[in-house]
């Protein structure tokens, strides 16, 4: 177009062509450029020499273009920083098209395709041109090569439309007809600026490559302020003119684009802090609802050493409010003994950052209860010490339990050892007298068959073994009723028969102890109960009258009303403390002096347990020293039998109950 | 389950010389002196059946039927009063009504009495034993116990102190 001196023209769209292919797959590909220049060149009648020289030009421009940006800017194609707008019109745009034109046009003049004195003017226009061919055709290629990234709605296709419109009509008023004034075309400028606002470089280039294509026809046609007589000239002052308006819609587009980028991470920035505010809000809540539903205690404390929070279950356990546990509040609530040593121990783990676990007593709302605490040092994700936090679990029942479990242990190995004494002893005696039959009948006796009466070895052993026996049945019972198996037989019974019954079976022993005994029946005392364990209840009663009574008479007495029967049976042995009788009943419990009385301790329990099997009671009157009166109170009419003996807690779940 | 007291030097002795034991015969025994024997139990049956089986194998037996009468029989030995000496034999039941049998036993070996005794028990828990250990027994039986095995430990002991 109007080249100067045939080669130079003012607009050379292939240095941008060049350029943008080196900037997209590398400077690799230049001897595809050169390639290119040299037969372009050709064409346009250069010699070969010159033509190659020419390339050279063309591909050096590119190449150093390239490198430069890379080297000094670390260039974006997206022209989103201003370092990549001003990087590219300095480096690619003004300084590498110097190459070009110096080379170019040193070879044609070398080559006398032009003269040497048009040097200055061809190296200009040629220069321009280039330059023009950097600024308007590659930021074109580059950016619209990469796809849209606008939100493509209806709106934008129509904004987008007008702006194309007006474009096309500013840019045909500014430049269509002859005679138009210079200060139109900086009407352009209004939609430049709204392209670059609104679409930022690629609406900022599209615009300017339009004006560009309307305002280089119209002044080819010599149309426009810049027609001229010398077409060169024209376009000349054009070139310049597109210049500034396309290194300003770059500028204007890059600030605009970087402004936004920075705005929009600002927002995403907000956006990401208020989320994780909602997370931290949510996790606090979180917090402290899993906090208040807990069943156990929890405390925090800050770096102060002072608590600054408990959860509910605390303050429900405490009756007091928030306030009035804060800070040290709460070791108010601690049993005195206890205060010292645990705000000891809190104190020197505190410091120490240790973990710690304390047992103490805290005062709660209706009394004291035992606690084991066990706090922990918090930390901030980087690491900060923050206080620390604390779980206390109620152990006042596990205590409670461990106490109870021990007492059981010692209850049990206490029995294990009576019992084995009670019946090691009866075995003991067996064994010596049936080896003394046993000498008798193989006669090997010596003179034991003289000395011994056999009758009163027999006799001694069944009551060997009558003793044996009632212990068996001791501990059966104690089973049976442990295990809510005790069976109860109900049926009229004349209760003077069985108890006078019982005291003819004593007899022997009554008069061995030196006990007379007085019986007091009133007449006809009959009701239903159980035969075999009446029996058992006015034995163990005379037994141990014999037993804790010898040589005092023991009295014995059965009265009635209409609805129950009782029964008495008074010694006048050692008695009973009021400490022990509280626990008289109780199963293996024996307060007698154990080398002085024998037995399990489990006689009276059973007899407990049966006369409420029975619906009765039983009750005991004794001074220590004066002897004892054990009372019994049986219904007439037993009815809630079952219910009377409840299973233990340690029974089978299958066993079969009455 | 017996009970062997090893410091004591009746016991030792016997067990040093198997075939010596075994080689006792009932016959030679009836030879010497009748042993008298001190009985301390507080079981009737049990007491009475081992008098009469000691009694009928030659032995003299004295009876006791709790720690009272164990130390009124033993007070004229102690207390030097008594024209004879000692029993050869004692053998007691652990707990009996009255005075602590071990105490007693206890009592007699501080006063330097190196005739055997044996002592018997049901009960069988540990602070026993060491009690029984600590006192100077010469064997300890559990109950129930065979009555040869205590024939033969009484033979035993008894004639081995015979010989010294």
């Amino acid at each position: 177009m109007d080249a100067v001196g045939g080669f130079a023209t003012f607009v050379w769209p292939p240095t941008g062509i060049a350029l943008t292919a080196l900037l997209l797959f590398g400077t690799k590909l230049w001897p595809g450029i050169w390639l290119a220049a040299f037969c372009v060149n050709l064409q346009m009648g250069a010699s070969t020499w010159v033509a190659a020289t020419i390339g050279i030009g063309n591909t050096l421009e590119a190449v150093f273009a390239v490198l430069w940006l890379q080297k000094y800017v670390g260039f974006h194609r997206t022209f989103d920083r201003l370092r990549d707008v001003l990087g590219f019109v300095s480096f690619a745009a003004f300084l590498s098209t110097t190459v070009n034109a110096t080379i170019g046009v040193t070879a044609l003049c070398i080559g006398k395709t032009i003269p040497w004195e048009q040097y200055q003017t061809t190296w200009f226009a040629w220069w321009l041109g280039d330059i023009m061919g950097d600024l308007i055709v590659a930021p074109m290629l580059l950016l619209w090569i990469a796809p849209m990234k606008l939100k493509q709605t209806l709106w934008t296709y129509t904004e987008a439309l007008s702006l194309g419109i007006c474009t096309v009509f500013v840019g045909l008023i500014s430049f269509g007809g002859v005679g138009v004034k210079v200060v139109r075309p900086y009407f352009l400028f209004p939609p430049l600026i709204w392209a670059c606002i609104r679409f930022g470089q690629k609406g900022s280039v599209l615009t300017v490559f339009l004006i560009a294509t309307l305002a280089i026809w119209f002044t080819a046609i010599g149309q426009g302020p810049f027609a001229s007589t010398q077409l060169r000239e024209g376009l000349s002052y054009l070139d310049m003119f597109l210049v500034v308006l396309s290194v300003t819609g770059l500028v204007l587009a890059s600030i605009v684009t970087q402004w936004n980028q920075t705005h929009q991470k600002l927002v995403l920035e907000i956006e990401e802090r208020k989320r994780q505010e909602a997370r931290i809000r949510e996790s606090e809540a979180r917090f402290r609802l899993m906090a208040d539903a807990a069943p156990v205690m929890i405390w925090i404390s800050g770096t102060d050493k002072l608590y600054n929070y408990f959860n509910k279950t605390w303050l429900a356990f405490r009756g007091r409010t928030f306030e009035e546990e804060l800070g040290n509040g709460w070791a108010q609530g601690l049993h005195p003994v206890d205060l010292e040593r645990c705000l000891d121990t809190y104190s020197r783990s505190f410091d120490s950052r240790k973990d710690f676990k304390m047992e103490y007593r805290l005062k709660r709302c209706d009394g004291g209860f035992r606690f084991l605490d066990h706090g922990t040092p918090r930390y901030a994700p980087d690491g900060t010490f923050q206080g620390y936090i604390g779980s206390c679990i109620d152990i006042d029942d596990r205590k409670k339990i461990e106490k109870a479990l021990n007492e059981a242990i010692g209850v049990r190995d206490e029995f294990l050892s009576v019992a084995s004494h009670e019946l090691r002893t009866p075995l003991t005696a067996m064994q010596f007298q049936i080896e003394i039959l046993d000498r008798i009948f193989h006669k090997r006796a010596g003179d034991l068959a003289q000395t011994v009466d056999r009758s009163v070895i027999v006799q001694g052993l069944l009551q060997q073994i009558r003793r044996f026996s009632k212990l068996i049945n001791d501990m059966f019972d104690v089973s049976r009723i442990t295990a809510g198996q005790f069976r109860l037989d109900l049926e009229d019974i004349d209760f003077s028969s069985i108890v006078k019954e019982v005291c003819d079976r004593h007899k022997e022993e009554s008069r061995n102890a030196g006990c007379e005994i007085k019986l007091e029946i009133d007449e006809n005392p009959t009701g239903r109960c159980d035969r075999t364990r009446l029996d058992q209840i006015v034995t163990n009663l005379l037994s141990n009258a014999l037993k804790f009574g010898p040589g005092q008479p023991i009295e014995i007495k059965v009265g009635q009303n209409s609805a129950s029967i009782s029964l008495s049976v008074k010694d006048h042995g050692i008695g009973i403390s009021s400490e022990h009788q509280k626990n008289l009943f109780k199963r293996f419990k024996q307060f007698a002096p154990k080398q002085n009385y024998h037995g399990l301790g489990l006689g009276l329990w059973i007899v407990h347990k049966i006369v409420k099997g029975l619906g009765g009671e039983i009750v005991v009157e004794s001074q220590p020293g004066k002897g004892s009166i054990f009372k019994v109170i049986l219904p007439r009419n037993p009815t809630t039998i079952q219910d009377n003996f409840p299973r233990s807690q340690f029974s089978s779940d299958h066993s079969t109950i009455i | 389950m017996d009970y062997t007291i090893v410091e004591n030097s009746f016991f030792m002795a016997s067990s040093a010389e198997p075939s010596e034991s075994s080689a006792v015969g009932q016959e030679a025994f009836y030879l010497a002196e009748p042993i008298r024997i001190l009985i301390a139990e507080d079981d009737k049956d049990i007491r009475y059946s081992l008098t009469a089986l000691f009694d009928s194998i030659g032995y003299q037996v004295t009876e006791a039927q709790d720690g009272c009468e164990f130390l009124d029989q033993l007070a004229p030995f102690i207390l030097a009063t008594a024209n004879d000496s000692p029993p050869d034999v004692i053998l007691t039941d652990v707990r009996m009504p009255g005075f602590d049998v071990l105490n007693i036993i206890e009592g007699l070996r501080q006063m330097g009495w190196r005739i055997p005794i044996f002592v018997f028990s049901a009960f069988a828990d540990s602070a026993m034993y060491q009690r029984v250990k600590q006192v100077g027994v010469t064997k300890f039986f559990h109950k129930p116990l065979d009555f040869d095995q205590l024939e033969q430990a009484v033979r035993l002991v008894t004639w081995n102190a015979q010989r010294d």
